[in-house]
């Protein structure tokens, strides 16, 4: 049993969790819980950064956000990256992680190296490929026989472009926590399952796939998020063109605060969509816990 | 966040990599071993062609820089007359030393601040008891939760208000605290058996002793794997150093390479030989380094 006597004791331990504690939350709370309060705030005021100018407008912001045809349009593309983008990236991930545990380890490595490879490279190489008339995914398509496509100058094809150099370089993080799924299932299931008669199909329906729920929640809400924080790749070659098709959330939350110098305006969005996604998060976990 | 199971951290890896596979057999089985060679290699093009296209052309001289993309053959990925000239415009026209030396000095800082005050609050939510202990780490989650790009507007005033607006301070700060960070170390933490602290408290160390000299030691491989992670994610920052700095002095390497990139006159070879530069070193970090980064991500759930 425990002798200790608790006060002398409790309280160095109280006062050494304290200080230990103490940098990493003073930390936190001058960079994340404070912004996050003041974005609140920002929502419900008019600010300008130049005259540094600050004033109560109410949810004027809101009405303003209510009616932006802008607004409800860079919603929608960021919808449709996040449809283009998410399920294909998981399912290959998925494909991948397969490969990857019956193949060379090399091809995992070769596979992980996007996720290394900085945003801004990623995009700047890929909006050189993607060049109309220099650049190399053309010329391979035409290896093979089809005619040179517009890629980025085209509105219909501007965001699947975009989304497939994302998939490109994100699909290494969702193989990763794939395989680690897939090591977690006690390899005795898909013996006792084999011995039943079941084939590879099977095993893959009835087992490996209602196993790995728990990873494909995670890697669905992470990736939600992650699609929903789309920028570097569109600020740098798209600029949200042609007329508007890839204008994204973040762009325009970026253009309207360090741009346009509507920082309340700027606030107001950033709440929305800091709602919607936590609204979002909660309805998944909520949903894959009931069943 | 994903993995309650306390050994998974350290066997991940092995249990990744290692495993060859338990082969079935059946018709299924025998097709797929005639496919998987070209499906092997179809993949591995995918993703390593675009490294293929930028290593060569970086070498290019300018005029040669268009002339062998199509049709495509070798030519196209392999210099025929490779040059120096492009890094020697980089560094000397364009400053670009200046920027790695930036983002070198950033990243560095980022990870020493950041390992040092995340293993410490990460061993007290571990491994000392105290009240409001579940408080705290659900408040170091719930950040999270906020992604940077819904704050980043207010926490660009924050760093106005202090005054750190165009500094090296504003570079790091904001990313010292890092809720994955402390969630990866105090994994970490929770495996080492209780014996060796409840020896070491004892022998009459304090808990500062504890934790510097008896588990800060034991979690080497952690350390290692969050300063990877948080390393290349210093190293990638865009789009905070677009917001935070204007004067040159600053830039960061990722800043450099996009101006390459936006500038009235863009010139493709030194695209190439920036995306080189900034590229190159961390994959060669990362093939070193694999096995850390890949625990290091799966644990934290890095992302």
């Amino acid at each position: 049993m425990d002798v200790r006597r608790p006060s002398a004791h409790a309280i160095e331990h109280y006062r050494s969790a304290l200080l230990l504690s103490l940098p990493a939350l003073v930390g936190l709370a001058i960079f994340w819980y404070w912004p996050t309060i003041q974005a609140v705030i920002l929502g419900f005021q008019d600010y300008n950064l130049m005259s540094g100018s600050q004033a109560w407008t109410g949810l004027e912001n809101y009405r303003t956000a209510a009616t932006d045809p802008l607004l409800g349009l860079t919603f929608l593309n960021t919808v449709i990256y996040f449809l283009m983008e998410v399920p294909l990236q998981m399912a290959l991930a998925l494909a991948l992680a397969l490969l990857v545990r019956r193949g060379p380890a090399w091809l995992r490595t070769v596979i992980l190296v996007p996720t290394v490879t900085s945003m801004v490279v990623v995009s700047v190489i890929w909006g050189l490929m993607y060049h109309p008339n220099s650049g190399l995914i053309n010329s391979l398509l035409g290896g093979v026989g089809v005619p040179p496509q517009p890629f980025l100058t085209s509105s219909q094809q501007a965001m699947p472009s975009i989304a497939l150099l994302m998939i490109w370089k994100n699909v290494g993080f969702s193989m990763l926590f794939f395989l680690a799924g897939l090591v977690s299932i006690p390899r005795n299931y898909y013996e006792a399952a084999a011995t039943d008669g079941a084939n590879s199909r099977q095993l893959f329906r009835y087992i490996t796939l209602p196993l790995l729920r728990g990873t494909v929640v995670f890697l669905l809400i992470t990736n939600t998020v992650t699609a929903f924080k789309v920028f570097t790749p569109i600020f740098l070659i798209t600029e949200g063109g042609p007329i508007n098709a890839t204008r994204v959330v973040v762009l325009y939350i970026f253009e309207n605060a360090f741009r346009f110098n509507k920082m309340g305006y700027a606030a107001a969005i950033s709440v929305l969509l800091a709602l919607f996604l936590l609204v979002i998060s909660v309805y998944s976990l909520r949903a894959s816990r009931a069943r | 966040m994903i993995n309650n199971d306390s050994n998974l951290p350290t066997l991940m890896y092995s249990r990744i990599v290692g495993r060859r596979s338990d082969r079935l057999t059946g018709p299924r089985q025998r097709s797929w071993a005639v496919l998987r060679l070209p499906v092997v290699i179809g993949v591995a093009f995918f993703f390593v062609f675009p490294y293929l296209w930028l290593v060569g052309s970086s070498f290019r001289p300018r005029e040669e820089i268009f002339r062998y993309v199509n049709p495509i053959s070798w030519r196209t990925f392999v210099p025929l007359a490779p040059t120096l000239d492009n890094f020697r415009h980089l560094f000397f026209e364009r400053n670009f030393g200046r920027a790695l030396a930036n983002s070198l000095v950033i990243a560095l800082v980022t990870v020493a601040i950041t390992l040092f005050i995340g293993s410490m609050i990460a061993f007290a939510l571990a491994r000392i008891k105290f009240p409001g202990r579940e408080v705290v780490f659900v408040l170091i989650l719930a950040t999270i939760l906020i992604p940077f790009e819904t704050i980043m507007v207010s926490v660009f005033l924050t760093i106005q208000r202090l005054g750190l607006f165009d500094t090296y301070a504003a570079l790091f700060l904001p990313w010292v605290t890092d809720a994955f960070i402390i969630f990866l170390l105090r994994q970490h933490f929770r495996d080492i058996p209780d014996e060796l602290q409840d020896a070491a408290i004892v022998d009459g160390c304090s808990l500062f002793r504890v934790y510097w000299n008896v588990m800060l030691p034991n979690i080497r491989p952690a350390l290692v794997s969050a300063a990877f992670v948080k390393f290349v994610f210093s190293w990638d920052a865009f789009l905070w150093p677009l917001i935070v700095t204007r004067d040159p002095d600053l830039t960061v390497v990722q800043l450099a390479i996009s101006r390459l990139f936006t500038d009235q006159n863009v010139l493709w070879e030194l695209i190439f030989a920036g995306a080189f530069i900034g590229t190159v070193p961390l994959i060669i970090l990362f093939l070193f380094l694999q096995r850390y980064y890949v625990e290091g991500v799966v644990t934290s759930g890095f992302n």
